[in-house]
């Protein structure tokens, strides 16, 4: 077959690897010795966090966006809370970008915002959000000592106030874990870590492997794939002061046990859930500040975005 | 204790309600939603499983866990996977009862009912037939009483499938009318099973058994009985029309031989003349052919066992007071007349009974045309009779009308109600079902049959189909212009009813009878 040229491209006849890749960490040459199964006794409660965002507002030169960081918290036997918080970001580019973060009664709050002006307006959204989970995950570890959190991203900070945060969380007494539910690590040859070590691990039941990297600072990294009734591993990242792994992928392999996503952290789920904004709400909102802007000029500057959609208004019943 | 919450619905369909888990409702329960100073009455007319997680991947859990004995966990389960009721609106409380115009909010409290709710009841009617029945369970606090008033003369209907109770209910209920003033009634009764016997409760078991006048063909083996013995002298051509099948000219022969003979005209056929005696006083007007054939089947309706007498008709002269004045004075006096027809054969039984609401019908409108202050003191009357399509079915009314039919359709203006008792109603024909305006159902599995009653009702109990199918024995819908929601009862039993009758009229208290 001709499409086998292709693959051939990507497997180059050579099907071994021998190490992830990365910028950062020296790697150690992949081995079936570094898999582990996952045992271990299920104890204590597991907090997730999630973000999510919609910009309502488009005019261009600003938009207005909202956020809300969902939590939840359960012990092994039940969900014992889940609450969200919504927020208000209004980005303002004036050569430079003007931010401000408003709680949901439109009272602006006082956040530590790093500079901007690299990204495009549309992207600095899900930054505030980022900011926003990490402050929120600060809030569960300075009210609770010895508690699992997770993180549904990096544990890496992508600038000084997120790495601050951080650093305030890494010194309390709980563990956080950052757990993806995708990958693009690679090995020296061409292949997806996750999927390389997938297939090394053949029929397994739930596993972890460690190490990828020699001294790792701060942020451990596994692959894990933490239900025998997955087909996937995942990245998971974990810091904090838990000397013992296998009570952490215990603790993180029941709660993957949900029988609709099992490998999937079930509080992540939750907390994706309970932090999502979803169509209808968007709409609401979408309108809501439409109504208020028709009254200012500012109006005209949201026509300078949204002739996409007035055209779809009027080419295709919606 | 909320059980629900409102999560949709419209005023011409069904509420939606989303139940908490372990709320234990069953459909037929009876639900309260308080919203806006309005409360709503409803009823769970159905209920579905249903879940935040798409189908597929129930069905793929489902299936992991057949295939490959993959364990099934699921958390947050109560939350993802819970019941939904749907339920009809009653009737809604606005300081009065008004009929469902409007739907209460989102998420609305949902409530279980409690005696409280049901105060408006006790003073509905006079006849208890049960108390107020949720689902499987019942709220012994609320005792459903029938308005006798309205509800005898506008007739019933008792419908179930066998076992289901229905000639409880019937004995439940004349136990009422029994002590209520200004009724009578007449049971036609095929299987001896209303006046009662050592081994089984009946209506002479109760305290007010002086009302009941019981007349059988055993008469000489039960005690306080009267002998059912009808002359045949005392029988006109008429009480055969529409009961049994006869041919035009068999109609006519009889009309003609009632002509010549009189009230011998039976003995005349039967007994004393020959047929072509007979044929000769006819003036050679019907053929030896019907004479022959009307003999015959007079002969064979009559059951006579000797050629001039048998158990219960007789062509002899009669001595004494005929049998139907003697059920119209009992029947006048506000007495509970049960006729046992139970060892007749199924012609004779339609004769006998036949004859006897004839009289009874005839009676009571001679009565109102030509005495109308005696007929407003006259009792009214209900006539209950069993296997109601022998003489309502689509089949038995092919060969004409009869009585039966003649009351279900005019009885009213005369105060004459019928309490029609069957199993399949579907073989009634629709207008006469829809003239029985309180229908009892107990249960009834055929579709044809259910949908027949449901099609026929005062009220609209369309959604009530499923609950129909599902009634346990002595579970009842009761429906009816004179209540205010089609309502569901379990019925008392009669024995229970019996044991506490006699216990008060010793003046003890029920529960220390026997200690």
């Amino acid at each position: 077959m001709n499409a086998d040229k292709i693959l051939k491209k990507i497997i180059n006849n050579n099907v071994g690897a021998e190490a992830a890749i990365s910028m950062k960490w020296k790697s150690i040459p992949l081995s079936a010795k570094h898999f582990s199964p996952i045992e271990g006794k299920v104890e204590g409660n597991v907090c997730a966090v999630d973000g999510g965002s919609a910009v309502v507002a488009d005019g261009g030169a600003w938009i207005i966006s909202k956020l809300r960081v969902g939590v939840v918290e359960y012990n092994p036997e039940r969900k014992v809370k889940e609450y969200s918080q919504d927020f208000f970001a209004i980005i303002v580019n004036k050569g430079v970008y003007e931010v401000s973060v408003f709680d949901k009664e439109y009272n602006e709050l006082i956040v530590d915002l790093p500079d901007f002006n690299q990204l495009e307006i549309d992207e600095v959204p899900a930054k505030i959000m980022k900011i926003l989970e990490w402050r929120a995950c600060l809030n569960l570890c300075n009210e609770r000592d010895n508690c699992f959190i997770l993180m549904d991203s990096s544990l890496e900070g992508d600038n000084s106030v997120e790495e601050n945060i951080i650093e305030k969380v890494w010194k309390t007494s709980n563990v956080v874990v950052g757990f993806y539910k995708t990958s693009r690590m690679m090995t020296n040859n061409g292949r997806s870590l996750l999927g390389f070590v997938n297939s090394m691990a053949g029929k397994n039941s739930a596993w972890y492997y460690y190490p990828l990297f020699e001294d790792e600072v701060f942020v451990k990294t596994f692959i894990a794939k933490l239900s025998t009734y997955s087909k996937y591993c995942h990245k998971v990242q974990l810091f904090g002061k838990e000397e013992n792994i296998s009570r952490v992928f215990g603790l993180l392999a029941f709660f993957a046990g949900d029988s609709q996503v099992p490998g999937y952290h079930y509080p992540l789920v939750k907390a994706d859930k309970v932090a999502r904004i979803n169509h209808f709400e968007k709409r609401d909102e979408n309108n809501k500040w439409l109504r208020l802007l028709k009254k200012t000029d500012l109006f005209h500057d949201v026509q300078s975005q949204n002739f996409h959609s007035e055209l779809d208004k009027g080419m295709y019943r919606q | 204790m909320v059980i629900g919450r409102i999560i949709g619905g419209s005023v011409g369909d069904k509420l939606i309600i989303r139940l908490k888990n372990e709320s234990n409702v069953d459909v037929g329960d009876l639900l309260i939603i308080e919203d806006k100073g309005l409360k709503f009455y409803v009823k769970v007319i159905n209920k579905s499983i249903a879940s935040l997680v798409p189908g597929q991947f129930i069905e793929e859990i489902a299936g992991q866990n057949l295939e490959y004995d993959e364990s099934i966990n699921l958390f947050d389960e109560k939350e993802r996977f819970y019941q939904i009721a749907f339920a009809k609106i009653l009737t809604i409380d606005k300081n009065r009862f008004v009929p469902p115009r409007t739907i209460p909010s989102f998420f609305a409290k949902v409530s279980k009912v409690s005696s409280d709710d049901f105060k408006f009841l006790e003073k509905k009617g006079e006849i208890e037939i049960g108390c107020l029945r949720l689902g499987t369970e019942s709220l012994k606090s609320v005792k459903i009483k029938l308005p006798a008033k309205d509800l005898v003369s506008h007739h019933m209907l008792v419908t179930a499938a066998t076992g289901k109770g229905k000639s409880n209910f019937v004995r439940v209920f004349i136990r009422g009318l029994l002590k209520t003033e200004g009724f009578a009634s007449l049971i036609i009764d095929p299987h001896a099973e209303y006046y009662g016997s050592k081994g089984m409760k009946g209506l002479s078991h109760l305290p007010d058994r002086n009302k009941i006048y019981y007349f059988t063909p055993r008469w000489q083996e039960v005690m306080g009985s009267y002998e059912l013995k009808i002359f045949a002298e005392d029988l006109k051509p008429a009480d055969f029309h529409g009961i049994i099948e006869l041919s035009d000219a068999q109609k006519e022969a009889m009309d003609a031989l009632y002509k010549v003979y009189g009230e011998v005209w039976i003995r005349a056929l039967l007994v004393d003349e020959s047929i072509n005696n007979i044929y000769d006083k006819l003036s050679k007007n019907v053929s030896f052919a019907t004479l022959y054939a009307l003999r015959r089947r007079i002969g064979y309706t009559l059951e006579l066992e000797d050629g001039e007498s048998g158990l219960v008709f007789d062509t002899r002269k009669r001595e004494g007071t005929s049998i139907f004045e003697k059920i119209r004075q009992a029947v006048k006096d506000g007495k509970t007349v049960i006729i046992d027809t139970s060892l007749l054969g199924s012609e004779a039984e339609k004769l006998t009974s036949a004859g006897i609401a004839r009289r009874q019908f005839n009676f009571y409108r001679r009565t109102k045309q030509l005495n109308p202050d005696a007929f407003d003191n006259l009792p009214e009357l209900l006539i209950v009779f069993e296997e109601a399509p022998r003489v309502l079915g689509v089949d038995a009314l092919r060969h004409g009308t009869n009585v039966f039919e003649k009351i279900a359709r005019e009885g009213r203006k005369f105060h004459i109600g019928i309490c029609a008792i069957t199993q399949m109603p579907s073989l009634i024909p629709k207008e006469i079902l829809s003239q029985m305006n309180t229908k009892v159902i107990l249960g009834i599995p055929a579709p044809m049959d259910r949908n027949a009653v449901i099609e026929s009702s005062a009220q609209n109990i369309s959604d009530e189909s499923v609950e129909i199918q599902m009634l346990d024995k002595g579970e009842a819908i009761v429906t009816s212009p004179f209540i205010d929601f089609p309502l569901p009862v379990k019925v008392s039993f009669f024995d229970d009813l019996v044991r506490e009758d006699n216990s008060y009229k010793r003046g003890g208290n029920p529960e220390l009878v026997g200690l």
